[in-house]
């Protein structure tokens, strides 16, 4: 089973094995038949499997309920039903609250292994029965190895204390919180990684309209639990930045800006800075290891900038490549 | 005192280890993982422990996820990723010189950065034994998961398969802690029946599912999700609480949405010049998170804002007396209707705090010295000493459930991912079949076995249909799973018709390293 209302069937047949069967079947592929209890009542389902199909989803709507299933098919001329395997069961899980409001109590200790348990269990020939059962038999007839049973629940549990609690208990809600594990990181990644352009966002826009699972997921998030509407349109970003490079000593301390920097172990380096619009000035200054000699350069630097339209600064486009040399100047 | 509340973390990576590359972008996982969840995570419980608080926390650390953490190779590219995380964050502050906005928070990422190396290395480069401090200090309760964190529920046809995740696990978490694990998370909080009598076996005594796990029980259960249910073979099932999840969880309504939090995609990784960027990059062309990011959500809106540190702080702060009232409110509610107290069930991917929401674990910081400090109504505890205090409990049966959408199993079986599912099947009978041949295997022929296991569990792992689910890394998931599925094959195949290639099985041991002492004997039946 895969939830309370579907089933999953798959089935091991080799190609040819599968050929062979379809060959016989009157509709040229095979069926498979699903039954509550046991095999031979009226199905409450028939499915007609794809020639190559291995597998099937079957909805069969009914949770609680134990299901078996058979693969075969209807045979040309007489139209009989020829078996060719036959599935274990399966149950669906229930999907609302039980109807049995029936308390059963038990007091297990924790600090007993199962083990001991089970073995005080066995000494009194009660182990074909579940723990929980046996332990009480044994309470009731006296044992004397099992702990006290402390401050059993009143047996008074009014209706209001039961409505009182279902109210805060709202399992009508139909959208479960979504937990997501993983799956909230690979959906990030994913968005990242792929090559999203404006026509596919589009397409994607529409699908969430249309209720698809992931595309929902997939929709504009910005931070897992924000959104960001999708890029639209025609857009430019441009930024400019210096690079500082110079070379010294290789013990030398070199300070730019007024902060120390590392220098690679041949005493040169390189470093980036970000130049936004405005007047900046930059000190670089080297000192010598011995501390007697040093030397400054102060630089200057301007960047002013005129816009037409609506020029950003970032971010780029997430999916940009690197240009191959055969298309950069 | 008028209820308790269990914070539950789950930790799981799957095992992604490559050492026949040199650099491998999705061992990236881990390393993001540490440095921006376990890291953090542990500063702040030594911050707990330090001002002698009586802080409880749970946490699952899965087998997979330690396996990595102790592993040498790992390791060392772990500090690699560190050190050059360093450098770029050094350039960082170097380039943003002019720039007022985002030159504190480069400065901040620097001195974050050696922080966290200071710490990975006090600790000996070992996070599992950090954890195993806390928990030997009665301040952490860690459970653990299924071995390779396989979907239990889809196992049913080979029942000694969904014993051997759960006891290979076992045994791994003795070897990393010393002692036997009391409770277990089941990946994805998927739970059937019949998965609590291999826990039985096991000896572990709790687990956790979704709400509807233990309100669809039968019979009904009086308590709701208040109070935990006994199986009839004596393990407590604990039920997630709704109201403590949606505040964090919920896309909409949680608290991480807040516009102030740090923006996750805004990482310089997709801001900054190619070129500059690109040493830095796991995968060029393709650029990836290298986590340092400087812009806040801001709201629903392109225009990203910079980020401040202060401000985000005052939101985690205010977020955790918002979280801390709404405990406080729903417990005396809810003790007001039951006759005993409630306990509240609040289980989160570990990757929430920290990871995903940067300011996670302040928000948990913040959330237990508030209620460690401020208030006496609801009590931090762990689930198994809530059971040790509290062992009278009613008995049913849990419905089968996950908490993954929709709560049942269509993530891990739909049309992305169910061509898996057959040739597990055939692989998982087959394991039993050898383990039955073979009961008594030495040399060669067990290492063979042992070998064949490995390949099973890791190609069972959860993860992979998932991905595939997700469409995220789907070309490396289906790889991964038909890997291990052809190497179980031909091992299968050596063991059964031909003879063990001692050559070839060496490489593949050297490749798929994972549980060295594997016992390939849980697979018989």
């Amino acid at each position: 089973m895969r939830d309370p209302h579907w089933l999953y069937a798959s089935w091991d047949l080799t190609s040819e094995q599968l050929r062979a069967l379809n060959a016989q079947s009157s509709e040229g592929h095979l069926v498979v038949r699903v039954f509550r209890n046991r095999v031979g009542t009226k199905p409450v389902a028939e499915v007609q499997v794809h020639p190559e199909s291995r597998n099937w989803f079957i909805y069969v709507g009914q949770s609680e309920t134990k299901f078996l299933a058979e693969l075969g098919f209807y045979s040309k001329g007489e139209g009989e039903w020829t078996t060719v395997a036959t599935s274990n069961a399966t149950i669906t899980p229930p999907d609302t609250l039980s109807d049995d409001t029936s308390v059963q109590f038990a007091t297990i200790p924790t600090e007993v292994s199962f083990r001991q348990l089970l073995s005080a269990v066995q000494e009194a020939a009660r182990e074909h029965v579940p723990l929980v059962e046996a332990i009480r038999q044994l309470r009731e007839a006296g044992h004397t190895n099992l702990p006290e049973q402390p401050n059993l629940p009143p047996a008074q549990w009014t209706e209001a204390q039961s409505q009182a609690l279902a109210a805060v208990l709202t399992m009508d809600q139909v959208r479960r919180v979504w937990i997501g594990s993983l799956e909230v990181t690979e959906l990030i990644r994913r968005r990242l990684a792929k090559d999203i352009s404006s026509m596919a966002a589009a397409q994607l826009a529409e699908k969430a309209q249309l209720g698809a699972l992931s595309s929902e997921a997939l929709s504009s998030v910005s931070s897992a639990f924000g959104g960001m509407p999708a890029r639209k349109g025609f857009w430019f970003n441009v930024n400019a930045e210096l690079i500082i490079y110079g070379a010294t000593e290789p013990d030398a301390t070199v300070t730019i800006g007024g902060r120390q920097i590392r220098l690679r172990q041949d005493g040169s380096f390189s470093f980036r800075f970000a130049l936004p619009d405005g007047n900046f000035s930059l000190p670089a200054q080297a000192t010598a290891a011995d501390g007697h000699d040093s030397r400054s350069a102060h630089l200057q630097f301007k960047r002013a900038t005129d816009y037409i339209g609506q020029v950003d600064a970032h971010p780029q486009d997430p999916s940009l490549r690197t240009p191959r040399p055969e298309h950069t100047a | 005192m008028a209820g308790y509340l269990s914070i539950i973390l789950h930790a799981h990576l799957p095992y992604v280890r490559h050492p026949e590359h040199e650099r491998f972008l999705e061992e990236n996982w881990l390393f993001e993982a540490i440095t921006e969840t376990y890291i953090p995570l542990i500063h702040v419980m030594d911050g707990w422990l330090r001002d002698g608080m009586e802080s409880r926390l749970t946490m699952s650390l899965t087998p997979t996820l330690c396996t990595m953490l102790l592993d040498p190779l790992l390791q060392d590219r772990y500090v690699r990723y560190l050190d050059e995380l360093i450098d770029l964050a050094d350039k960082e502050t170097h380039r943003t010189h002019w720039d007022n906005d985002l030159r504190p928070l480069a400065e901040f990422y620097l001195n974050r950065f050696f922080q966290i190396r200071d710490t990975y290395f006090a600790y000996g480069r070992n996070i599992v034994g950090a954890f195993r401090k806390f928990q030997e200090q009665g301040k952490l309760e860690i459970i653990t998961c299924a071995a390779t964190h396989g979907l239990l529920p889809l196992m049913q046809q080979n029942p000694e398969s969904i014993r051997a995740q759960i006891l290979v696990a076992r045994d791994h978490y003795r070897s990393c802690f010393g002692v036997d694990p009391r409770g277990i998370w089941l990946p994805e909080c998927a739970y059937v029946d019949g998965v609590e009598n291999v826990l039985q076996e096991a000896n572990i005594r709790w687990f956790i599912t979704d709400t509807h796990g233990v309100l669809h029980s039968r019979p009904r259960p009086r308590y709701g999700v208040f109070a935990p249910l006994f199986t009839p073979n004596a393990i407590a099932a604990f039920g997630r609480d709704l109201e403590s999840a949606k505040q964090v969880w919920s896309r909409h309504e949680g608290y991480p949405g807040d516009g102030r939090y740090r923006d996750f995609y805004r990482d310089i990784a997709f801001d900054l010049d190619y070129d500059y960027i690109k040493p830095y990059l796991p995968a060029p062309p393709n650029r990836s998170f290298t986590g340092i990011k400087y812009f806040r959500i801001t709201g629903d809106t392109d225009q990203k804002e910079p980020y401040r540190l202060d401000h985000a702080r005052e939101a985690a702060a205010e977020h955790a007396q918002h979280f801390v009232n709404a405990r406080i409110q729903q417990v005396q509610h809810l003790n007001g209707i039951m006759d005993r107290e409630p306990i509240l069930i609040a289980p989160y991917d570990a990757e929430l705090f920290g990871h995903w929401w940067f300011e996670g674990p302040q928000f948990l910081d913040y959330t237990i010295r508030k209620l460690h400090y401020d208030q006496n109504v609801v009590k931090l505890t762990t689930p198994a000493e809530y059971l040790n205090h509290n062992p009278t409990q009613q008995v049913a049966k849990p419905s089968a459930s996950s908490w993954g959408e929709e709560g049942y199993w269509r993530v891990w079986l739909n049309e992305t991912n169910e061509w898996i599912y057959p040739h597990l099947n055939v692989a998982q009978e087959r394991m039993r079949e050898l383990a039955n041949l073979y009961p008594n295997a030495t040399g060669l022929t067990e290492r063979a076995l042992k070998q064949a296991a490995r390949e099973l569990l890791l190609a069972q792992a959860s993860d992979w249909p998932f991905i595939l689910r997700t469409g995220t890394s789907p070309d490396y998931a289906r790889r991964r799973v038909k890997e291990h599925l052809l190497r179980f094959i031909a091992i299968h195949e050596q063991l059964t018709s031909t003879k063990v290639d001692e050559e070839w099985l060496g490489r593949v041991e050297w490749q798929d390293n994972i549980f060295p002492q594997i016992n390939y004997r849980y697979w018989a039946s």
